[in-house]
């Protein structure tokens, strides 16, 4: 597992990008996308670039999105705390003491969510909801916090990323940021294939607002008009308490959805190329749909070919997300090898 | 307060019964200092006791006391699949462990505290917080036999350290309780004493007042100091806030497990209000510290606090002032006692 692959992950995995504020996030994967997609651009949050030539191939879209679940903050107390709100589906368990950053208008701001110790307590807390929480930004006043913080600047986690063993990361946003660089390390592969050896036209979409509806997933459908659209997110990986089955592994390679609401020949097509060039798979059966990117880009003009390449992660929405580096480059791998082979289905 | 040394106190790991990192940094500092005139020792339970003589030694014998050990966990079990479960050393909510970063045994290995995703659990489930057995540390191990390459049962798991300023003249910080208290401490042996004076940093206050009793009933002092932080629930929601911090050092008259000696008491006020010194008292009889051990070898005691935010979670909140302000009085009853003798009975 090389040094590269994981110093990528984790630079795409610190960018702060809360959905419906994607901007910053969204220049910097665009700037890097030019290398290999050099028309690539961003729009309302979503990234989007072309890579190989259009006329009469199939068009097939690789999307991962780029926003992360966080806070907005609400109001501000009389006492200079902050009330924040939730945006995406973040777990209020956990919240209680957890450092934040605050996007203030002067630049990033600490602070911690404020929690009542156990000899206050007796170990008796109920979970929290969103409006019991406050943030202290450690001012003494509201006019100190109002100089710097106002209601709608967004909040993040401010766990920093770090390795574990086993070429395992963790950090918060993993969740879709595994899902960015794969598909940034596919581009990379697509753009280095002579230009015969692409047989489709591909489009890359890093896309805005997945964790509120996906919104940019919808709207790149319509402008994109795919043909063959694959959803590049994460899935939930096996970890201590959750149920023995329904649930991927770290370190077992990307997992090919199956679906009532994906395209059944193209899941199998992934997994034959995944056969075919050596790259392990896992298969992720969803009944009742995919809760990705991925429902809304088959809908694309005409319908299009749905499927989703997830990377496996454990721990989903928290500041203590963790995946598994390979993982996340076979899934590169494996989004590239499908290119190279992509035929109308 | 010195704060590069405070960080570096704060950023050791020192688990009750484990506080040999920190009582380390303190002998290396101590060996640093021309002290001719100072004994240093180690008692069987680990106390660091320092007895340093000043211009006068005609005074009451005095001790004063912080505690070097910290909050933590300790491996009970490694799993199949290599997550450790744990317990707590000494008082931690469960709601203070779930989605942290944490350290492992004596090679710091990094790890971290997961949660089950909310989306695969019950509506009902999300409400329940969480319990330290439904709760393991994950290392990025897959199996037991590669974690017991890194790990064992009974290694102790700290909250991964962090220090941060922030606000206005905030400080957040792992292990303010009671670093800030050794900080102080330290410091203070550096410095030209009024009077004779026994400086011990306990061990294994988290886990029953321990290391305190012991050196108290080694010591036998007349006059007992504890320096400590205790509990300022100074929350935009609160009942009862207990005590502010930037409101000054906490002078106690009683708390959970000690009614301070009332003259010792009404002598650091009144001290107080003829220097300047801010201060204030606890609104609310709860906590307890080294003193309610120390009491029990004879001693008056006294407690000196620093009012601090969120304790024995990973991320305490104090505030500078305050300490300088317990540094003030600890001063200042040093030498009122140098110069007066103990107040009467």
């Amino acid at each position: 597992m090389s040094t590269q692959w994981i110093n990528r992950i984790m630079e795409t995995a610190a960018l702060r990008g809360v959905s419906g504020r994607e901007h910053r996030a969204a220049e910097f994967l665009c700037e890097q996308l030019r290398q290999f997609a050099p028309d690539a651009v961003c729009r309302d949050g979503s990234v989007i670039g072309h890579i190989g030539a259009g006329e009469g191939k199939p068009r097939l879209m690789l999307c991962a999105h780029l926003d992360q679940v966080g806070f907005f903050v609400t109001d501000i107390t009389p006492e200079g705390f902050l009330r924040i709100g939730a945006v995406g589906g973040v777990d209020r368990r956990l919240l209680l003491g957890q450092p934040v950053a605050v996007m203030g208008r002067k630049g990033e701001l600490f602070g911690v969510i404020s929690i009542l110790p156990p000899h206050l307590t007796k170990g008796d807390q109920a979970v929290p909801e969103m409006e019991q929480l406050c943030v202290d930004l450690g001012f003494s006043d509201a006019d100190a916090a109002k100089a710097q913080v106002s209601p709608g600047d967004a909040v993040y986690f401010a766990a920093q990323p770090m390795q574990l063993l086993n070429g395992r990361i963790t950090a918060p946003a993993l969740d879709n940021r595994c899902g960015v660089a794969a598909v940034m390390g596919a581009a990379e592969l697509i753009a280095a294939l002579p230009e015969d050896a692409l047989p489709c036209a591909v489009t890359i979409v890093f896309s805005a607002q997945e964790e509120r509806g996906s919104r940019g997933a919808r709207l790149a459908a319509l402008e994109e008009c795919p043909d063959i659209a694959i959803a590049v997110d994460v899935t939930f990986a096996m970890s201590y308490g959750e149920k023995p089955y329904g649930c991927m592994e770290l370190g077992k390679g990307p997992a090919i959805g199956i679906s009532s609401t994906l395209d059944e020949a193209l899941s199998q097509a992934l997994i034959c190329t995944a056969a075919a060039v050596e790259i392990p798979y896992q298969k992720e059966i969803m009944p009742d749909g995919t809760g990705t990117d991925a429902d809304w880009l088959a809908l694309a003009p005409g319908g299009a070919a749905a499927a989703t390449v997830s990377v496996p992660l454990q721990y989903m929405h928290t500041p203590v997300e963790v995946a598994d580096c390979g993982d996340v480059e076979q899934t590169a791998a494996l989004l590239a090898a499908f290119a190279g082979r992509c035929r109308d289905l | 307060m010195n704060l590069t040394e405070l960080k570096e106190l704060c950023m050791l790991p020192g688990a009750s019964g484990r506080e040999s990192a920190v009582r380390n940094y303190l002998l290396k500092e101590l060996e640093k200092l021309p002290l001719p005139d100072c004994l240093v020792q180690v008692d069987r339970l680990g106390n660091l006791i320092v007895q340093k003589q000043g211009r006068r030694s005609d005074v009451p014998r005095i001790m004063v006391a912080a505690h070097m050990d910290e909050v933590a966990m300790m491996v009970t079990d490694i799993t199949a699949d290599g997550a450790l479960r744990f317990g707590a050393v000494g008082g931690i909510d469960p709601v203070a462990m779930i989605g942290r970063q944490v350290r492992v045994g004596a090679d710091s290995i990094p790890g971290v505290i997961g949660a089950c995703p909310i989306h695969r659990l019950s509506a009902e489930q999300r409400k329940q917080p969480p319990k330290t057995d439904g709760l393991a540390v994950d290392i990025g191990a897959g199996s037991r036999e590669e974690a017991e390459k890194y790990v064992s049962l009974g290694d102790v798991i700290t909250f991964a350290p962090e220090f941060h300023t922030f606000g206005d003249g905030k400080i957040a910080a792992k292990a303010l309780d009671d670093r800030y208290g050794c900080s102080i401490l330290l410091s203070l042996l550096r410095e030209e004493l009024p009077c004779d004076l026994t400086v011990v940093f306990t061990v294994q206050e988290e886990v029953g007042l321990r290391g305190a009793a012991v050196a108290a009933n080694a010591v036998k002092p007349h006059i007992a100091v504890v320096l400590e932080t205790t509990t300022a629930a100074d929350l935009p929601d609160s009942e009862n806030p207990v005590c502010r911090v930037g409101g000054g050092a906490v002078i106690s008259y009683m708390d959970g497990r000690t009614v301070y000696d009332e003259d010792l008491y009404r002598l650091a006020v009144s001290l107080c209000e003829e220097q300047g010194i801010p201060w204030q008292t606890k609104t609310k009889i709860a906590g307890g510290n080294d003193a309610g051990a120390i009491q029990n070898s004879g001693a008056r005691v006294l407690a000196v606090s620093a009012p601090c935010r969120y304790l024995h979670s990973p991320l305490c909140v104090m505030q500078e002032s305050d300490a300088d302000a317990c540094n003030a009085l600890l001063h200042a009853l040093l030498k009122h006692l140098a110069d007066h003798g103990a107040p009467a009975l």
